[in-house]
């Protein structure tokens, strides 16, 4: 029987429609907000700010998957404490209409909104206001940008927070590389909308990396920043596909709140077809799972009016052998998924189905 | 008999108009295809790809690289990506 966790895809639907059950992953949110403690400092009154984040996340608020909960879900509660809590209380105002009372700002803090928030001098505030003017603010994009890392309170590491634009050049390759991703964005948006819905229902905001190489990019999410993923900005194709292997993840990430997919006691390294160091079978699932889903893009994108049809062709053809690799690698050691794994195995083995006619 | 020569006449001028226009239409269409689409008529190797990367990483070609991939950027979506850009990258250091 399959579990319930995983979602359901039906065979012959679109692989846009899996997405696994987020209730565990809002049952553990809850009991860490019920657990909050905000930092001392931003004189909160705790109690309302906890109801509505406890109550939200009972109704698995979609507004609670977004790295302004990083307070929450983050196991460093030490470093930028302050400003990710003050994010968490100002997000949490401007999602749950309710809120009233004041604010501290011991020092001059950011307000992160998805246009890009605002400074907020050291002092006292009114909380239903600054939440206002987090929740009216636009952003015409289904992704936000978050260039200096504000939505987590942190500079990530390779982010441009971490080393800001030094000379006129470097600040017009930042300025470019982001009109690059809002033209990807766009035409997603117009293209390709039940991706776009797909990658919405767990992406929300992008933080661009600097490119280290010219022949290589690279992204990253982590379970620890809910609905954020890392990318660098190379051209609108690449970054469209890295949107897609990163949103993968976090629905990845989704499904194994359950349980493990891969039985925890197996030491081995297998190949993956996306490293070129050897994985642990998590590992090549996650690539797996992640091809399944760029093939999935590759094959939508050809069907589109978006160009170049003949680059999407080449690069699915490319995702092909690599994802049948990678299945390769998961049916000769099948063995070590657990029967959660066995099941997204074959869900996603559904999903690559997509790809072959 | 005269008016239908006429009238053959005026055909012709229109043809030759239409036929100049199209021709104009498809040089522009080309050379724009050349300079700023670079994309789109590159071979889908990386190694090609990231070449023109390369070139566009050049802040003289920067400005000209506004229409890029996917066939989406008009003037209105131009103007927009530039002002949001520049919104994004100034919140470095000020608020808004």
């Amino acid at each position: 029987m399959q579990s319930a966790a995983l979602g359901d895809l039906m065979l012959g639907s679109s692989p846009w429609a899996w997405r696994p059950s987020r209730t565990s992953w809002f049952e553990i949110l809850s009991q860490r907000a019920a657990q909050w403690q905000p930092a001392p400092e931003l004189g909160l009154d705790a109690a309302p700010l906890v109801e509505c984040l406890v109550a939200a996340a009972k109704k698995e608020a979609d507004w609670l998957h977004h790295p302004s909960v990083t307070s929450l879900t983050s196991d460093n509660r030490e470093e930028g404490r302050v400003q990710q809590d003050f994010q968490l209380a100002i997000w949490t105002a401007a999602n749950a209409r309710v809120l009233t009372g004041k604010i501290v700002a011991p020092e001059q803090l950011w307000a992160w909104s998805r246009s890009g928030g605002f400074q907020v001098r050291a002092g006292v505030h009114d909380l239903r206001s600054l939440g206002s003017a987090v929740a009216e603010d636009e952003w015409p994009w289904p992704i936000a940008v978050d260039v200096w890392c504000r939505s987590i309170g942190l500079p990530s590491e390779q982010s441009w927070a971490e080393t800001p634009p030094s000379t006129p050049d470097d600040e017009k390759r930042l300025q470019y590389e982001i009109r690059m991703l809002l033209r990807a964005l766009t035409a997603a948006k117009r293209n390709l909308p039940e991706c776009v819905a797909w990658m919405t229902s767990m992406t929300q905001v992008v933080v661009p990396l600097r490119r280290v190489s010219e022949t290589h990019t690279q992204s990253a999410s982590s379970r620890q920043h809910p609905g954020l993923v890392y990318i660098t900005l190379k051209d609108e194709v690449q970054i469209l596909e890295a949107l897609t292997h990163e949103t993968a993840h976090q629905h990845l990430f989704m499904a194994e709140v359950d349980g493990p997919l891969v039985d925890p006691t197996d030491s081995g390294t297998y190949s993956s077809p996306l490293r070129e160091d050897a994985r642990p079978l998590l590992g090549v699932l996650l690539a797996y799972h992640a091809l399944a889903y760029i093939c999935a893009f590759y094959v939508d994108a050809v069907r589109s009016d978006l160009n170049p049809r003949s680059r999407f062709s080449e690069e699915l053809r490319a995702a092909r052998l690599k994802v049948l690799d990678a299945e390769g690698t998961l049916e000769s050691n099948s063995r070590a998924l657990t029967e959660s794994g066995r099941q997204f195995f074959e869900l996603t083995r559904q999903v690559v189905s997509y790809s072959e006619h | 008999m005269q008016g239908r020569e006429e009238q053959l006449s005026a055909l012709d001028k229109e043809a030759e108009h239409l036929r100049t226009r199209v021709e104009d239409a498809l040089k522009e269409t080309l050379e724009r295809g050349l300079t700023s689409g670079v994309f789109a008529a590159a071979p889908p190797r990386h190694s090609r790809v990231d070449h023109v990367v390369t070139e566009f990483l050049d802040p003289r070609m920067m400005e000209s690289a506004d229409e890029g991939l996917l066939g989406v950027g008009d003037v209105d979506d131009n103007a927009k990506f530039r002002a949001f850009a520049e919104r994004l990258t100034g919140m470095r250091d000020s608020g808004v």
